[in-house]
């Protein structure tokens, strides 16, 4: 497992938390406990040393007694001394043995010394009469009172007499529990000389702890730089002082120290653990609910919202009252909303699609309306025609026609609709066939239509009734007689179209401005007229084209108009259709239109 | 299109600006119809800071004239720049509305 990856959850940083809430407390009872614990070692010590010493005192009595009883049985003793000078003239003695001896002799000098062992027995005593007293303390460490590893140690007993002078002084071994202790030898005069400790014999003056007055309980020494703990006692004999001491290292009391702490530091470390596996077990049921809420979340994502009614979930939402709880509680609201929300987008999506899916139709319709300028329909008459009309949106209130009112007469229109899109796609439905219908059925008498302007100014009477939108809508409408080439037209508030003519160039056709249909039941038009020439044509358009706009907000405009018809006015009027919508959108690049856009082009030839 | 509207005299002046076309057309004829709503009968659309007209919005001026023409008021226009004054012609505004050069002339008018 990624441990840091681990630690970084929640779970994680949980057991993190409550870790550092205990540990923090646990150290500083660690610190008490470890004081407490040492304090104790070293009263234990203290008590086993008192006993010791105590025992050690009871032994020294003993002893004094046993020896005072057997001085004088020692002082006669001339054996030891015999065989010692025997075994130093004796031929087998080598060389070895020969400086054996001569330490021991070297260290009779001192005076008596007798051995005990534990069960104060007297292994072997000696008496010597001291002429001086230059003692070879290195013959004494051979001497070994107690093997290293036999704890046996000297013990100052007692003063020894012979014949009322003090050779010296007795001392005493003693095997003793603790790890190390330590004697001293004194010399006749009681001076501290040298003495034993922990197994080595350190000739010096004595410390300076123990040369002065006898100290109560426990104290520290510190003796050829090591640290002992121990305690000290005086005895009297007769005058003078003496004082021995048991020492016991402190690394060895550390060492007990250690392990006692070694073992509880074990118990305690084997609870830590054990802890922590619980808390990691509360931890992870803890985050269980957590981890059904994620894992529910994931899931309803999956299956793209669909309800799911997970039984865990609403169960933990009851159930539960911690703030998990509610999460889930809010969990399940919000699906319920989300499956809300989700029927309404889906309603709102469906009605959205037949909306298109009607305007779809609508624009269909409206396309089907707008007359199928097909080469066939051309066939044969004087004009050539064509014609193009792109709505902004999917409808649009753009349109034009052209039929012929009989076989002689082409009628022309173009028309737009204030605004655009659905509002103004009815309004020009309404207009369009108004307009075809006043130009067919009204004939003021057989083969005599009705004059333009009389065309606009009854369908804009008819437009006018109950228009309270005031959609309007501009209309320009010519009629053609094919045979002469006399164009009749009038215009209702729209751009007049552009006559291009090899002879004469190229013109707006004038005009009298008049209203557009439908905002004015008075409004007059009139009819003007202009004669064309086989090779004219005429190009009309709606404010689309030259209102279409660029990136920039500039305006196609009619001077960019009157430049493109300047240089386009040899193409065909397929051609010419096609270029104006090549060249406009290329005009207004990505910038979508914002209004419908028309054209129509007719060039008229002779029959 | 931003407009600002503000009294003077017995005349209420809508100054107009920027684009009137079929985005901030709906906008605008509320704010119009509004004002003539309010009771206000004498009208100056100032048109100096107004760049494009489109037929939406001219609509809303046809709609404007027969509300304040049912109440007996006028609407006259001001500052229009020659591109709108093109406009105003070829559907015959002109006819409509009395059209005047500056704001002083048209206030003159009330």
């Amino acid at each position: 497992m990624n441990l840091r990856l681990y630690f970084s959850s929640f779970k994680g940083k949980l057991i993190l938390l409550v870790l550092a809430a205990i540990l923090l407390p646990l150290a500083g009872a660690g610190i008490i406990l470890g004081n407490l614990l040492q304090q104790r070692v070293y009263t234990s010590f203290e008590n086993e040393l008192q006993v010791a010493l105590e025992t050690l005192e009871l032994l020294l009595e003993r002893w004094q007694e046993e020896l005072a009883n057997n001085l004088d049985r020692l002082a006669d003793d001339r054996d030891l001394e015999t065989r010692l000078r025997l075994e130093e003239s004796g031929p087998a003695a080598d060389s070895t043995m020969k400086e054996k001896i001569t330490a021991q002799r070297k260290i009779l000098d001192i005076g008596w010394l007798a051995l005990f062992d534990l069960n104060r027995q007297l292994k072997s005593s000696s008496k010597f009469k001291s002429k001086n007293l230059a003692l070879d303390f290195s013959a004494l460490e051979k001497f070994q009172i107690g093997q290293n590893d036999s704890a046996y140690f000297l013990i100052f007993l007692t003063e020894v007499k012979q014949r009322g002078q003090v050779l010296g002084y007795l001392a005493g071994g003693l095997q003793l529990n603790s790890p190390a202790s330590m004697v001293f030898l004194h010399d006749k005069k009681l001076r501290n000389f040298a003495f034993w400790l922990d197994g080595e014999l350190i000739f010096t003056d004595l410390p300076h702890g123990l040369a002065a007055p006898v100290k109560k309980g426990m104290a520290d020494f510190v003796l050829g730089g090591k640290s002992y703990k121990g305690m000290t006692r005086g005895r009297r004999y007769g005058n003078r002082q003496l004082q021995y001491a048991l020492l016991v290292p402190v690394a060895h009391l550390q060492r007990d120290l250690n392990k006692l702490a070694g073992s509880l530091l074990a118990i305690i470390g084997a609870l830590f653990v054990i802890f922590l596996i619980l808390l990691a077990g509360l931890a992870n049921k803890m985050m269980q609910p957590l981890q059904s809420l994620t894992d529910y979340a994931r899931q309803l994502a999956a299956q793209k919202f669909s309800p799911r009614a997970d039984q865990a979930l609403a169960q933990l939402a009851i159930c539960s009252q911690d703030e998990i709880g509610k999460l889930a509680d809010s969990f399940l609201q919000m699906e319920r909303q989300l499956q809300i929300y989700l029927r309404e987008l889906a309603e709102t999506t469906r009605a959205h699609e037949q909306i298109q899916s009607e305007l779809r139709i609508a624009r269909e319709i409206q396309m089907s309306m707008l007359p199928h300028l097909t080469p066939a329909w051309t066939q044969g008459k004087p004009f050539e025609i064509a014609a193009a009309m792109t709505p902004a949106e999917q409808v649009g209130g753009d349109f034009y026609d052209c039929f012929m009112l009989d076989a002689q007469h082409l009628c022309l229109v173009i028309g737009d609709v204030s605004d655009k899109g659905l509002p103004a796609a009815l309004f020009m439905a309404m207009s369009k066939t108004l307009l075809r219908a006043v130009a067919t059925l009204t004939r003021v008498a057989p083969a005599a239509n009705i004059p333009p302007h009389e065309i606009l100014t009854q369908v804009n009477r008819e437009l006018c009734r109950d228009n309270d939108l005031f959609l309007f809508v501009t209309v320009f409408l010519g009629v053609i007689d094919t045979q002469t080439g006399a164009l009749q037209y009038s215009c209702g508030g729209h751009h007049p179209p552009y006559l291009f003519s090899a002879g004469r160039g190229l013109f707006a056709l004038n005009h009298q401005h008049s209203a557009p249909l439908g905002v004015k039941m008075a409004a007059r038009y009139e009819t003007a007229e202009v004669a064309l020439q086989p090779g004219d044509g005429l190009f009309f358009y709606t404010d689309g084209v030259i209102e279409a706009r660029n990136g920039g907000g500039e305006l196609y405009s009619e001077a960019r108009l009157v430049e493109f018809l300047k240089q386009h006015q040899t193409a065909s009027a397929e051609e010419m259709t096609q270029q104006i919508a090549a060249e406009t959108k290329k005009f207004s690049g990505a910038t979508p239109p914002h209004d419908d856009m028309t054209v129509l082009v007719v060039k008229y030839r002779t029959a | 299109m931003e407009w600002t509207i503000s009294k003077s005299g017995s005349a209420t002046v809508m100054a107009l600006q920027g684009k009137l076309d079929s985005f901030s057309a709906k906008g605008f004829e509320e704010a119009l119809l509004a004002v003539i709503a309010a009771g206000n009968t004498g009208l100056i659309l100032d048109c100096a800071q107004l760049d494009y007209v489109s037929s939406a919005g001219l609509r809303i001026f046809y709609l404007a004239a027969n509300r304040l023409q049912n109440g007996a008021g006028k609407i006259v226009f001001c500052g229009l720049n020659e591109n709108l004054r093109r406009v105003f012609d070829i559907v015959d505004l002109a006819s409509e509305f009395l059209i005047l050069p500056t704001r002083e002339e048209a206030l003159l008018q009330f």
